[in-house]
């Protein structure tokens, strides 16, 4: 059984989207958009191109380049009078007086047309996912009548697909933010695309979603606010440069361009440069356009189509009998809606916040995509997978908090790390288990203590324990603690794990954020001194075993660095103690060299040079263990 | 008989057990499927990531290309304007912007990034993107015959298309 998708037919742009372990992920297509345009063209050759391709050659070829066709589907030529003057392509009555586009020396049915680019999106997304791909729900829009619906679903199953149902778009928009979850709400989904704008109030019950009234403007969109900027900039450099711009086609493209590219921009900052060097040139030399557009401004240039949108809004409250105090949801749909005053219309009529995380551009098809899990049974029995709210791990030496498990991790789920010793002849250690996202566990939770004994008598860094957290699919924690060496193990089960509510948790999270410098401050501090006792130990085991084989200025200078080393270790700035360390490093090299040069010129046996050179190897080893376990 | 069973079961019992089996039998079945479709689903995910993975790499180094074009453009079209003057004194300064025109380019080759051959090509829209069409006696229908912006790939995948204006062939026939 192949997989079923999502599937946002749009009138420019197309758009689909997949439930992958019940998450829904957009597909992209063979090219890498996310969005495919909704154009079809058959050349010249007999090739037939669908996609990014087949606009590119449209001014070439625009008898046989189809786009737009969703505005025919369904309907009868004598009810698309004036679209059929808009496209460039012959439009003729088939046998029944329904619509056929003729293109490529053949006349064909919007459905036909509708299936090549369902074809492309079909085959995309098996390349994509790697599977077989024959299910899809399609979206329409809400005021599609029957024929419409009838046609879009035809259209599929000419492309191979099973369609398994045809939904609304603003229906699939609402689905992409759960709210399908609720009971008894009204949504208004709000959809300014690129040249299209559609409002929708829709009442949910019973999981069942009902379009109470449907109202817009077919020919208003983000074209419309780009040809503002465009004008505006035309305008402003024709006073200070005395040049029209709007009568050169290739200035006028990267216009455009600009325009856009402003605009998006925009959304996120209030003010945005636009720099086109070389857009033209007269006899006095070469004419550089170089603005400065604020969003304020962008603003005042578009009103007009901003106070567009309060119509069609208003008009849609009154026809579904409610206002916009009724409205509990609101939804945001089209690249549009990602202009800050578009967003402050909404919220003007309305009063709510509109919904917001899922990419505008592309909530209808993960909608889609959600509705075909919930047909396919992906959704309806899905095991509900839970995360651990919080990090879980053990303290280390120092008193530092050691994750093992990081915050939002899957469970079930298991991990596994060793650690070791502190102190020469450790014979136990002791297991604290924590929760919590501080750095010093002494800020996190305890969630129980255990000791791991009978640990054989080795120096320290050497012994093997290896710990293991196991949460199962209950939230509770398993955490054991192994002593490779012996294979001596303890354990300990931890119910309450998940015993937070969503609020200590959210504190927990908070705190630890707050605290962060602080926390880094400390664990810096902790790791500086544990580093410091490592290297003063290894430093006092060269002496003593070969003390007697350096000279006697070096011997002192390793001791008073370790003298110094030790002294620092109880002040509290990480970068002394550090500092303090390297010079135990520094002499430590120099003994280790003179004792390797010293055995080389008595024995000149390359034997026991070789034992030295392990030994430092090894010395190199504990300088990078693992934190050791606190005793 | 096996009558000696605990509980000593009648007919209900039987039943009774007989239909939790089918229940278990159910569920079973139902947790199998559903195990097999994550592990699929999984399966799928972690072989899409592998092989996406190279491929993100690229993209990352691609985007940043593509910001860089319009900086490209604006050079040539700086170069096009100086030379384009008569001033004896610009000279100089042509030949240094187009060292710096040079080393931008060497830098974008070095990253694999190659110029979509265009003019006088056959008009080919997966790599083209037809801005104007024109009659052209001189050329064939389809030929390429001005490019408006250059268009530049990286390995397969276009970057951005040659904007170009296309021949509709043989003039006013």
């Amino acid at each position: 059984m192949g997989k079923t998708i999502g599937i946002d037919l749009g009138t420019t742009n197309s758009a689909m989207a997949v439930l992958t372990g019940g998450e829904p992920e957009v597909i992209p297509n063979a090219e890498g958009g996310r969005t495919t345009p909704s154009v079809v063209a058959f050349t010249p050759q007999g090739e037939r191109l669908v996609g990014a391709v087949a606009r590119r050659q449209a001014v070439t070829n625009p008898q046989n380049t189809v786009f737009s066709v969703k505005r025919f589907m369904g309907r009868d030529t004598n009810e698309v009078s004036e679209e059929q003057t808009i496209v460039p392509y012959e439009v003729v009555p088939g046998p029944s007086g329904d619509v056929r586009v003729k293109a490529g020396d053949k006349e064909w049915s919007p459905q036909e047309i509708s299936a090549m680019i369902l074809q492309k999106i079909k085959q995309d997304a098996e390349a994509f996912l790697g599977d077989e791909v024959d299910g899809a729900v399609i979206t329409v829009p809400a005021y599609f009548n029957d024929a419409q619906r009838q046609a879009t679903k035809d259209a599929g199953t000419i492309a191979g697909l099973d369609v398994k149902r045809i939904i609304n778009e603003p229906t699939a928009a609402a689905l992409a933010y759960g709210l399908d979850k609720e009971n008894e709400q009204t949504i208004l989904v709000f959809d300014l695309g690129g040249g299209t704008f559609d409002v929708s109030i829709l009442e949910i019950g019973d999981g069942v979603f009902q379009v109470k009234s449907t109202n817009g403007d077919n020919h208003l969109g983000g074209d419309n606010f780009d040809k503002a900027v465009v004008d505006w900039m035309v305008a402003e450099f024709k006073a200070s440069q005395g040049i029209d711009l709007s009568q050169d086609a290739m200035a006028l493209q990267r216009l455009y361009e600009a325009a856009e590219k402003a605009k998006i921009e925009l959304s996120t900052t209030t003010s945005a440069q636009i720099n086109l060097p070389f857009i033209t040139a007269d006899a006095s030399g070469p004419k550089h356009l170089d603005l400065s557009l604020t969003r304020a401004k962008f603003e005042e240039l578009t009103h007009a189509l901003l106070t567009r949108l309060e119509g069609p809004t208003k008009q849609a409250l009154e026809d579904a009998g409610v206002t916009g105090a009724d409205i509990d949801h609101v939804v945001l749909v089209g690249g549009m809606t990602r202009m800050p005053a578009v967003q402050e219309r909404v919220t003007e009529v309305t009063g709510k916040d509109p919904h917001k995380g899922v990419n505008p551009d592309e909530v209808v098809a993960v909608g889609a995509a959600i509705q075909a899990g919930v047909l396919a049974g992906d959704v309806k029995d899905v095991l509900l997978l839970d995360v651990t709210p919080l990090s879980l791990g053990i303290e280390t030496k120092g008193g530092v908090f050691t994750r093992l498990i990081e915050r939002n991790t899957t469970i079930p789920t298991k991990k596994s790390e060793v650690f070791s010793t502190a102190e020469d002849n450790q014979s136990q250690v002791e297991i604290h288990v924590l929760q919590g996202e501080r750095e010093m566990a002494s800020f996190n939770r305890t969630l129980g203590r255990f000791n791991l004994t009978g640990i054989p008598a080795a120096p320290s860094g050497t012994p093997q324990i290896e710990v293991t957290f196991d949460i199962d699919a209950n939230g509770i924690v398993h955490v054991s603690a192994k002593d490779r060496g012996t294979g001596n193990e303890q354990k300990i089960e931890i119910k309450s794990s998940s015993g937070l509510s969503d609020d200590e948790v959210k504190r927990m999270v908070d705190e630890a954020e707050s605290h962060a410098d602080d926390d880094k401050r400390l664990r810096a501090l902790a790791d500086a001194r544990n580093q410091s006792e490592a290297r003063v130990n290894e430093a006092e085991r060269q002496l003593k075993d070969h003390g007697d084989k350096v000279d006697e200025a070096l011997k002192t200078e390793l001791e008073s660095a370790i003298e110094e080393a030790r002294a620092s270790q109880s002040g509290e700035d990480a970068t002394s103690i550090e500092a303090a360390t390297e010079k135990v490093t520094q002499a430590l090299h120099k003994v280790s060299e003179q004792v390797y040069q010293r055995a080389a010129a008595e024995q000149q046996g390359a034997g026991d040079a070789g034992e030295e050179t392990v030994e430092d190897a090894d010395y190199e080893v504990i300088d990078e263990d693992e934190p050791a376990q606190k005793a | 008989m096996p009558a000696d069973e605990a509980g000593a079961p009648g007919p209900e019992g039987v039943d009774q057990t007989n239909d939790d089996l089918a229940r278990v039998s159910a569920e079973r079945d139902d947790y199998l499927d559903q195990l097999q479709r994550a592990r699929a689903d999984f399966d799928n995910y972690r072989k899409r990531v592998e092989r996406e993975s190279p491929m993100l790499a690229v993209a990352g180094v691609r985007d940043l290309v593509g910001e860089l074009l319009p900086v490209l453009d604006n050079l040539e079209r700086a170069l096009e304007a100086l030379v384009a003057t008569d001033d004896e004194g610009a000279h100089g300064i042509v030949a240094g912007v187009d060292m710096v025109r040079q080393q931008l380019g060497a830098l974008l080759v070095g990253r694999g990034v190659q110029e979509i051959p265009a003019h006088g090509e056959a008009f080919d829209p997966t790599v083209h993107e037809a801005v104007q069409s024109v009659p052209s006696p001189d050329h064939p229908e389809g030929t390429v015959v001005a490019v408006v912006e250059r268009g530049y790939r990286m390995s397969d995948a276009v970057i951005r298309p040659a904007r170009v204006v296309v021949s509709q062939g043989g003039g006013t026939r």
